[in-house]
């Protein structure tokens, strides 16, 4: 009933090669396929913003995503941002008090190392960014500042 | 006696919990999956009220791909409830609100089990539906066909001489409020995946509840299982604020299923599905009447709270019992008011059970005090902030016992009041606004001092209404690394952080020793769960009391090897040290290792092993925690929005354990209120279609709705509890309804009777408002 299609991507550098219902979201390829649940399915309507992950470098609401669509690109996920230690701007996130329960937490750190890694000559605004998330926790002030300390430490090209 | 150099209880310590959030390998519900899971999705009411004429489940179940599915005729179970008609798991004859299920299907993924829901022909033959309170109250008609009344709950205090105050009174200040049905919608949706223990008829469960404990007590009689048979574990839970304290019905059916098919069953809420089955809250009516002396004594107050339980009511608690049980409590506030009465109806209503909201019935409790109060300064012509200096408890009347039936404890309420003016700068306010107009601006200011019961305790003889104490194991292990099983458990509090710090204090040892375990039956002692406020002053009261015990025992044990009195050992930094005797010391390792591996060489008599479980009990009936709230809000007549200029909050919330977490959930708090004020409602169509499906139709707070920075000031009255905690996770939005709402008040010039004050009404409000603010008896 449903069309399979073959999708050929690699998520935090490793590659993935698999076959999927077409109708597949993109959440669901990483999430189910790949076992990669840091991401997580807040609406799945495009709200809330913390299924976000990064798609050639750029942030993508991965529910409004088909897995076929990101045939050839290149995923990153939260379960890529940290080697042994946190990375710079998880550490922010925490020193900031940034998160509580953590659930939108992981699209919110996608959105942040995108604006990160903008062009040195982007404007970067930071309360924008985060208005497109939705956390239900913090009142968001703690997120805003930690983003915004991890933005004056340095912004760095995507690796 | 204690324990460290630096203590942590009071420091800023980052959480515990933080690293493997930020890693992605926090794991909620929806990450679990054993193998062979079978996933639910369920069919569900499209309509508010009506007769099933028919059910057509055979195509469905003729599709091989569907590994089970089941109806009403299959589960003809009723959930445990309170009030009122039996809650069917799966709807019988007749269904009573948007998104009652009514069969479910199990398919090998959730996209085919979705296919095969949508395949599943339902006929129903509609039924007048009821939405509003009071057309419930008229009782004309029926929201369950054939039963005679709508009204499953009376609870009256109102006398005579409240009556006879007001009728004497200088001045009587009647209005009617009205809150619209909002949802707690928590970011993490709830979630089931219910495994049968591969031996016995034991099952584990697997959910985001608030209440382990409550939930495998109820779904273990249930199933006729002994509560030892039945697991339930919540991992990461990904916010509650009250939601998921209720018993749902996919609980207990993805239990039964799961032992049925002797497969693992999963279900995961979608958020449209979070709309019509998520149990709501508010939606509540209150008429109030108050009244004042010539001087402006507050020498009255009486309340018809009308609140809805929705088509059932809910278990453990409705939000008809918790919205009127809490309001009543908390109506009085932090005032010395002469008589009060209230009269409580709960009612029924064709659209999804209500339950629990953070503060509850506080919100709307607060508002309404506050509005009478700063109603009753423009009619008597006396300033707002000196009606309630008039007022307020001060610290002289304390203990105070309120007519709401707490008892204060605090005497920091003016305290609170003025320091809250004085960082919002309420004393220039006059010419800021006035300055502010003649540009064409509408600003305004609010303030709602407020008293939260928190931490509830013995009750009275019905032992359903709450669990009074909280528990926690404190062991240390042979290596000297310690564990806490703490009975409360996490939706994002930081508690594993919380009662970390508090241990470390009591053993001397580092916080990076201590792993606090929660959230498993199996593991952690009996516990009523995080809600109320509670879980920081009863879980911490029992966590620092297990520590103390165990730390006692580490200092008999030090004492018997160095020789010493145990009155001069002291703990910290890892060390047992006599005190005087520099050179006299232990490690704690050391003595945990003995303590496990060389029992022989313990005190004669002593009991091998370090580790000690204390149910802390609150022997009173509530906790208190107070303080004032001080919003600068700005209104924009083109657009109708809103903006939030400045916010303050000034707390007396007790011993703070972690000054940064204790914000985090003030911010979290009064972000809620920002939403309960000027974004927040389920809308339901006259005929009780559901409107608002979406996050697109149901807006949340963000980023730039909230005050970029807000102001906390904390005031620290140490409860009478081990620790000293009163409980601060609703403060901040039992307090941010009535400042925001009384800020728009003051902006426009309106008398505000209803929330949320949404852009149509706002632009309307401030258009109307014609250049000048309005005073006294001239408000509409």
């Amino acid at each position: 009933m449903n069309a399979t299609v073959e999708v050929e991507l690699t998520i935090n550098e490793a590659p993935v090669d698999t076959r999927v219902d077409s109708r597949t979201t993109l959440a669901d390829l990483i999430r189910d396929v790949c076992g990669l649940v840091g991401t997580k399915l807040g609406c799945e309507h495009g709200v809330c913003g913390s299924c976000t992950i990064l798609v050639d470098d750029l942030p993508v609401r991965s529910c409004l995503m088909l897995a076929a669509s990101a045939q050839g690109s290149s995923i990153r996920t939260v379960e890529g941002l940290a080697g042994d230690d946190l990375s710079d701007l998880q550490c922010s996130f925490r020193d900031h008090h940034a998160l509580q329960c953590g659930f939108c937490t992981p699209g919110l750190l996608m959105t942040a190392q995108a604006l990160l890694e903008a062009p040195e000559d982007e404007e970067i605004d930071v309360r924008d960014a985060v208005s497109g998330h939705i956390c239900r926790c913090t009142g968001y002030e703690t997120i805003t500042a930690a983003i915004e300390a991890s933005v004056r430490a340095g912004r760095r090209p995507a690796p | 006696m204690t324990s460290r150099s630096t203590p942590l209880v009071g420091a800023r310590l980052a959480r515990l919990e933080d690293e493997r959030l930020l890693r992605g390998r926090g794991r909620f519900v929806a990450d679990l999956e054993p193998a062979h899971t079978a996933h639910a999705a369920f069919v569900r009411s499209p309509v508010p009220h009506g007769r099933i004429l028919d059910l057509a489940l055979d195509a469905v179940r003729d599709d091989p791909r569907a590994i089970a599915v089941l109806s009403h005729s299959d589960l003809p179970h009723e959930l445990p409830n309170g009030a009122g008609p039996g809650q069917p798991l799966l709807a019988g004859k007749e269904v009573t609100y948007v998104g009652q299920p009514v069969a479910v299907v199990l398919a090998s993924s959730r996209y085919v089990a979705e296919d095969l829901a949508e395949q599943v022909s339902l006929d129903i033959e509609p039924l007048k539906a009821v939405t509003g309170v009071e057309e419930s109250l008229r009782d004309e008609t029926p929201v369950h066909a054939g039963e005679s009344t709508n009204v499953v709950l009376v609870n009256d205090s109102w006398a005579a001489e409240l009556d006879e105050v007001i009728a004497s009174a200088h001045l009587v200040v009647e209005a009617d409020y009205q809150t619209e049905r909002q949802s707690a919608m928590p970011m993490e949706t709830r979630g089931v995946l219910a495994v049968p223990d591969p031996v016995g008829a034991g099952l584990t469960i697997h959910t985001g509840t608030q209440m382990p404990h409550i939930l495998r007590d109820e779904i273990a009689s249930f199933l006729k299982l002994p509560p030892t048979a039945v697991r339930i574990v919540a991992p990461d839970v990904g916010g509650a604020f009250g939601v998921k304290l209720a018993v749902y019905p996919e609980e207990f059916v993805a239990a039964i299923v799961a032992r049925r098919l002797q497969q693992p069953v999963k279900w995961i809420c979608d958020r449209y599905e979070a709309f019509t089955s998520d149990y709501q809250c508010r939606g509540a009516r209150y008429r109030a009447v108050a009244s004042f002396d010539r001087d402006g004594n507050w020498t009255g107050l009486g309340v018809e709270l009308t609140c809805p339980a929705g088509a059932f009511f809910a278990v453990p608690w409705s939000g008809a019992l918790v919205e009127t049980f809490i309001g009543s409590t908390s109506l009085p506030g932090p005032y010395r008011i002469g008589r009060y009465g209230y009269r409580c109806r709960g009612v029924l209503t064709n659209t999804t059970p209500t339950c629990a909201y953070r503060a509850t019935g506080g919100p709307a409790a607060t508002w309404i005090t506050e509005s009478l109060i700063d109603r009753a300064a423009r009619r008597l012509g006396i300033d707002r902030a000196e009606l309630r200096r008039r007022n307020l408890i001060t610290a002289s009347e304390i203990p105070f016992a309120t007519h709401g039936g707490l008892e204060i404890d605090t005497g920091t309420h003016l305290e609170a009041l003025e320091t809250a003016l004085d960082h919002v700068g309420f004393h220039d306010w006059e010419d800021r606004r006035a300055a502010a107009a003649s540009e064409g601006r509408h600003i305004g200011l609010g303030i709602a001092s407020y008293v939260a019961p928190t931490a509830a305790g013995v009750m009275g003889p019905d032992p359903s209404v709450a669990i009074p104490f909280d528990s926690a194991t404190v062991r240390v292990e042979p290596s000297g690394d310690v564990t806490i099983l703490a009975g409360v458990s996490s939706q994002g509090q930081g508690l594993e952080t919380t009662l970390a710090q508090i241990a470390a204090d009591e053993l001397g040892v580092d916080v990076s020793r201590i792993t606090v375990r929660a959230g498993d039956t199996l593991t952690c002692p009996y516990s009523g769960g995080t809600h109320g406020s509670r879980a920081g002053v009863l879980g911490g009261a029992a966590t620092k009391s297990a520590a103390a015990a165990v730390s006692a025992k580490m200092r008999d044990i030090a004492a018997h090897l160095l020789e010493a009195d145990p009155g001069d050992i002291d703990l910290a930094d890892g060390r047992a040290t006599v005190r005087g005797v520099p050179a006299a010391a232990i490690t704690l390792d050391e003595i945990a290792m003995r303590a496990h591996l060389q029992a022989q060489s313990l005190p004669t008599g002593m009991e091998p092993g370090l580790e000690s479980t204390n149910r802390y009990l609150n022997h009173r009936y509530y906790t208190t925690a107070n303080g004032c709230h001080a919003a600068v809000v700005e209104l924009f007549e083109a657009t109708g929005a809103f903006r939030v200029l400045d916010y303050v909050v000034v707390q007396d919330g007790g011993v703070i354990i972690n000054p940064s977490i204790v914000e985090g959930q003030v911010r979290g708090g009064v972000a809620q209120g920002v939403g309960s004020v000027f974004l927040e409602a389920v809308d339901y169509d006259h005929q009780g279609g559901l409107l608002t499906s979406s996050l697109i139709h149901y807006l949340l707070p963000r980023e730039s709705d909230v005050v970029p920075r807000m102001r906390i000031v904390h005031i620290q009255s140490p409860s009478e509890h081990p620790g000293g905690m009163r409980g601060i996770g609703e403060a901040g939005l039992h307090a941010a309804v009535a400042a925001l709402a009384n800020a728009v008040e003051d902006a426009t010039g309106h008398e505000i009777d209803q929330v949320p004050v949404r852009p149509e009404r706002i632009a309307d409000l401030v258009s109307a408002q014609s250049g000048h603010h309005l005073l006294g008896e001239q408000l509409e």
